[in-house]
């Protein structure tokens, strides 16, 4: 519950800094809807040619878009606000104030920026995937299924504990190179790749996207639990690499601390 | 006049000189310009299922994104994106105090940005030349007409980029603008696909406005798909938006620099 507690803290104060910038709001409204309303435009000019994009129909397409917004949303209001504190405050070696406190500091860093305008991308993305869901089981007649209701959160959790972990690694980096600010560029240069389907990449990009960097359990694999084509295997696969990230992130943000050379560095 | 070529020549190699500081970050930045266009590739490839689209197969629409990816390269402008943190910083005061218009110097800039990256990137290009095998037959006639069609495109992006970031005189709050702009980009320049591939309504709106003559056109005409009497209509169409945009830029700067309050605007 402590991290819950933090979190709601910390946004609380967040939301107050931010509603005192309200025009921002309807920009950030104006700025998600134009961008999202790219997405679809592109996808609807893509479908005007093709009835299916590498297997993939044009709701599960949209669905794919609803959950690539969501983590953008996600990733824009809490993720990297967070991490490039983080390097700003290795940089300049004022982590010692997040050091000092009587927490895991792996969390404090974790939850100490929110900004709220940026759940317009996290909302209009669940309704994006609420919308392609329905379009895609009434061609079946049924409602959404007890597996996909079940499957689609789990996977968007673990899509969800696969990008934290891997922002969290970057970020851990900058205590050997200290002045990495561009790093979180590189993310969104791959992350570009997952507006569509990795199905449409070779198969060498694809094995890339899955392995190499797990950009396919952020996005695609999500959207295909919702489109009911989830294989057994890769929900264990998404599942043990949610875990092991986990895991992993947090023993290297931990040997990372060690190196940590304070304001004086 | 041959005063200004020289002062010129020097404002180029301070802003190279400066650029070479930040070597890794502006590759990290045309990186993404390589990344957009492999996307678009891989989306089409796949949503062609082995046909043709539109007079493109496979090694067509190859080209057709590698040609977009150098000429986007080559016509980039990103003032918009930087231009309203220097007027809300308050950093373009010591630029207005010099004799002459901040517009050159970041005219400056943009030519030395692009001397330099493409130094590092004509590898990268050959590279995915090689890899997605793209068929490109550019006859000398052609290859003579496109240096004046990229070097205006290039001059109108900038332009027509620097009337949008001037919007930033009146509001702090420009990301609705710049989004719009860059669907505007997306679409009607032919990042997203070839314009032929477009719904007949945008094909159209794409001719009323500047953005195909920014760089669906010296692709067009590298790529042969132009007739010839189009071209040399091409180029006067390009001129004129130019001479448009200079216009444009004259009366938005006069108004515009009469409401910048230094700080705090």
């Amino acid at each position: 519950m402590e991290p819950l507690r933090l979190f709601w803290l910390f946004a609380r104060t967040s939301v107050q800094k931010d509603t005192e910038y309200r025009a921002n709001f309807f920009a950030q409204i104006l700025v998600t809807l134009l961008g999202i309303g790219t997405q679809l435009a592109a996808v609807w000019v893509i479908f005007r040619h093709t009835p299916n994009l590498a297997g993939w129909s044009l709701p599960q397409v949209l669905a794919l878009l609803g959950v690539y917004n969501f983590m953008y949303g996600f990733i824009g209001a809490s993720i990297a606000p967070n991490m490039r504190q983080v390097l700003e405050d290795v940089r300049q070696g004022t982590l010692d104030f997040a050091l000092l406190k009587p927490i895991n500091s792996q969390l404090l860093v974790s939850v100490r920026q929110f900004e709220i305008w940026r759940l317009t991308d996290i909302l209009l993305g669940i309704a994006l995937a609420v919308y392609a869901s329905i379009r895609i089981n009434s061609g079946a007649g049924t409602g959404l299924p007890m597996r996909e209701a079940l499957l689609f959160p789990l996977m968007l959790l673990c899509g969800g504990v696969i990008v934290y972990s891997f922002w969290l690694i970057l970020a851990t980096t900058s205590f050997w190179f200290t002045r990495i600010d561009n790093i979180e560029m590189i993310f969104w240069n791959i992350f570009e790749a997952g507006r569509y389907p990795i199905d449409v990449y070779p198969l060498y990009i694809r094995r890339f996207l899955t392995f190499g960097v797990p950009l396919a359990f952020i996005t695609t694999i999500p959207a295909r639990a919702l489109g009911g084509a989830l294989e057994t295997s890769t929900l264990l696969l998404a599942v043990l690499l949610a875990a092991a990230m986990w895991v992993v992130s947090a023993w290297f943000w931990r040997v990372g601390l060690r190196r940590y050379g304070s304001a004086s560095s | 006049m041959i005063a200004a070529v020289r002062t010129y020549r020097v404002l180029v190699s301070v802003a190279l000189a400066n650029m070479m500081q930040y070597r890794a970050v502006m590759l990290l930045w045309a990186a993404w310009g390589v990344v957009a266009p492999m996307v678009s590739l891989a989306v089409w490839t796949a949503a062609a299922r082995g046909r043709s689209l539109a007079g493109f197969d496979r090694a067509e629409l190859a080209g057709y994104f590698l040609v977009t990816m150098v000429v986007s390269h080559l016509t980039t402008a990103w003032d918009m994106e930087v231009f309203s943190y220097e007027v809300q910083s308050g950093r373009l005061s010591p630029r207005l105090l010099r004799p002459m218009l901040p517009v050159f110097q970041s005219a400056a800039d943009n030519i030395a940005y692009k001397l330099c990256t493409v130094a590092v990137l004509f590898p990268v290009w050959l590279l995915i030349g090689l890899i997605v095998r793209p068929s490109i037959h550019l006859t000398l006639e052609r290859a003579l007409l496109l240096l004046p069609a990229v070097c205006l495109a290039a001059a109108l992006a900038f332009v027509w980029g620097y009337c949008v970031a001037l919007v930033a005189f009146w509001t702090t709050n420009i990301r609705a603008i710049n989004q719009l702009y860059w669907t505007g980009m997306t679409f009607l320049a032919g990042r997203l696909a070839p314009l032929a591939l477009l719904p007949p309504a945008l094909r159209t709106l794409a001719g009323y406005l500047p953005f195909r003559w920014m760089l669906s056109f010296p692709v067009e005409l590298a790529l042969g798909r132009l007739p010839a009497a189009e071209i040399p209509a091409g180029l006067v169409w390009q001129a004129s938006w130019l001479v448009a945009g200079i216009c444009a830029f004259r009366l938005i700067w006069a108004q515009g620099i009469r409401s910048y309050s230094a700080v705090g605007a």
